[in-house]
Formats: C-alpha cells, sequence, structure tokens
C-alpha cells in the first residue's frame, strides 16, 4: 500500500518539482537577493506538472520493461492527467500574475518541452510519406 | 536538450529579480544544463533495456556503458570547475561551495546506481536520487549560506 502510494508520488512527477523548486532557491541565494517564494512555486508547479504529462505521453514506452512507476501511471491516468493540467495552469497563473514577460518566458519553456516531447522525426516523416503518395498517385 | 528546457529555471529567477549579474546567470545556467544532462544520462544508463526494446539510440547504448561513465565523470568535472570558477571570479557568494556535494554524489549515481542489485531492487531510491538532485544540495547550500 505504502509503495502504492510512492509510486504515485514519484510518477506524479512531484519529486521532480520539488527539486527544480530547489534550483529555483538555488539560484535565488547564489543571485544574492532575499529569498523569494515566488519563483519557487511556479517552478514546482510547472516541473510537476509538465513531468506528469511526459510520464503520460511516455507511460506506453516504459511498460516494455515492467516496473512498479509505469504501471502506476497505466493504473492512475485520469488523476494524473488532471494533476499535470491544473499544476500547470496553476504555474502559468503565477507566473502571469506577477510579471507578463515572467508568464511568456513559461509559455516559452512550455513550447520547448512540447516540441522536445514530440517526436518531429515522426511526423516529418509521415508528412514525407504522404507527400510520396500524392505524386505517385 | 532536457538541461536547456530546466536552464529556463535559472532564467527566470533572474528576470523575476530583475539581476545584473550576467556572468553568474550565465555560469548558472552551463552548470544546469550539464547538471540536467548528466542527470538525463544516468537514467538512460537505468533504461537500457526499454531503449533497446524501443529502438531509441541514448548515450550507453551508441557508446556501452564504460565509456559513458567515462564521458559523465568528465562532466560532472566541469560542473564542479563551472562552481568554482564563479566561486573565484566573485560572481557566486561563498555559500557556492556548498554545490560542490554534487561531485560525491553523482561519482556515487554513475558508479553504484547503474549496478544491478540497484537496478533490480532500489527503483524508489533510484528515483529519489535521479529526480530529487537539487532537493538533496538545497540544505548544503542554505546551511553555508547561514
Amino acid at each position: 500500500m505504502m509503495n502504492r502510494f510512492l509510486a504515485l508520488v514519484f510518477s506524479s512527477g512531484t519529486i521532480v518539482g520539488l527539486s527544480m523548486a530547489g534550483l529555483a532557491l538555488v539560484t535565488n541565494i547564489l543571485l544574492s537577493e532575499p529569498v523569494s517564494l515566488h519563483p519557487i512555486l511556479v517552478w514546482f508547479s510547472i516541473t510537476a506538472g509538465l513531468y506528469t504529462a511526459n510520464r503520460l505521453i511516455e507511460g506506453d514506452k516504459d511498460a516494455a520493461v515492467d516496473n512498479v512507476i509505469s504501471s502506476t501511471v497505466a493504473a492512475c491516468k485520469p488523476f494524473l492527467l488532471v494533476f499535470s493540467v491544473s499544476m500547470t495552469l496553476l504555474g502559468i497563473f503565477l507566473a502571469f500574475y506577477e510579471r507578463l514577460e515572467l508568464g511568456l518566458l513559461i509559455v516559452l519553456t512550455i513550447f520547448y518541452f512540447a516540441l522536445y516531447t514530440t517526436d518531429l522525426k515522426k511526423i516529418g516523416f509521415k508528412k514525407g510519406g504522404g507527400v510520396q503518395r500524392i505524386t505517385s498517385v | 536538450m532536457v538541461g536547456i528546457g530546466l536552464s529556463f529555471v535559472v532564467l527566470y529567477t533572474g528576470v523575476y529579480f530583475q539581476t545584473t549579474s550576467f556572468i553568474a546567470l550565465t555560469l548558472l545556467c552551463f552548470r544546469t544544463i550539464l547538471n540536467e544532462a548528466m542527470n538525463t544520462i544516468i537514467y538512460d544508463m537505468k533504461d537500457l533495456e526499454a531503449d533497446r526494446i524501443n529502438g531509441v539510440n541514448t548515450f550507453p547504448l551508441v557508446l556501452g556503458i564504460q565509456k559513458t561513465k567515462y564521458f559523465l565523470h568528465f562532466i560532472n568535472g566541469v560542473v564542479a570547475i563551472l562552481t568554482l570558477a564563479g566561486f573565484f571570479l566573485g560572481a557566486f557568494p561563498p555559500s557556492c561551495l556548498g554545490l560542490l556535494i554534487s561531485l560525491p554524489y553523482f561519482a556515487f549515481l554513475i558508479e553504484y546506481l547503474v549496478h544491478e542489485p540497484y537496478r533490480k531492487g532500489h527503483l524508489l531510491l533510484q528515483y529519489t536520487l535521479l529526480d530529487g538532485t537539487y532537493v538533496v544540495m538545497v540544505p548544503f547550500l542554505m546551511l553555508l549560506a547561514n
């Protein structure tokens, strides 16, 4: 039971979220500024949300090797989907609420990760194949 | 690629504080990119079987485990050098030396985490150590900052 709960925590990307909140705090301290909760909260929500989405997308691929995380992702898909969307939206809201350029930076980050996660080569080949079929007709 | 994405955390925090310390920001960005690249490659070493089945060309599959380990130790050294450079250039405060904990930390991950007994039996430990890198580092930094 405990393992199942822990597996849910790990598959939800919460640990990655905490780690990136830690990175925001590290940056904050190294820039010698007073510690602010804002970047910590934004990056916790954004990375937890995006990594949950990533685990959902990559879930089938990871299931090729049996492990407790990938089986938890498969079992709790609806919960993880809601968690992912709400955390990402929370992060976007917090960033835009603070300043416009911060919100735009977050949108840029999400766009970057979306491009990275999507298999561009595969899409390119699919399009290429389509063109070939049309010309052969 | 993941490292570049996560270096946005550093950029964002810099923009938030409207910092003028561009040397500190640049060094931190590079440090983050290399740190996260290391993290991703260690994940790839752990997920060797899944990547082989899916036909994903990762560093450990192309270079082999041993060469990948040497490569990772090299990156780990560069990450430590970047931290020290920031300190000696005066871009980082002395508390940055707490980040040097990444040297033994990643050396442990590179050498022991991908070993067979760990791969099979310590899944949650692996995920904690790999996903939560900065959760481990922050206390060391804060200890020196105070």
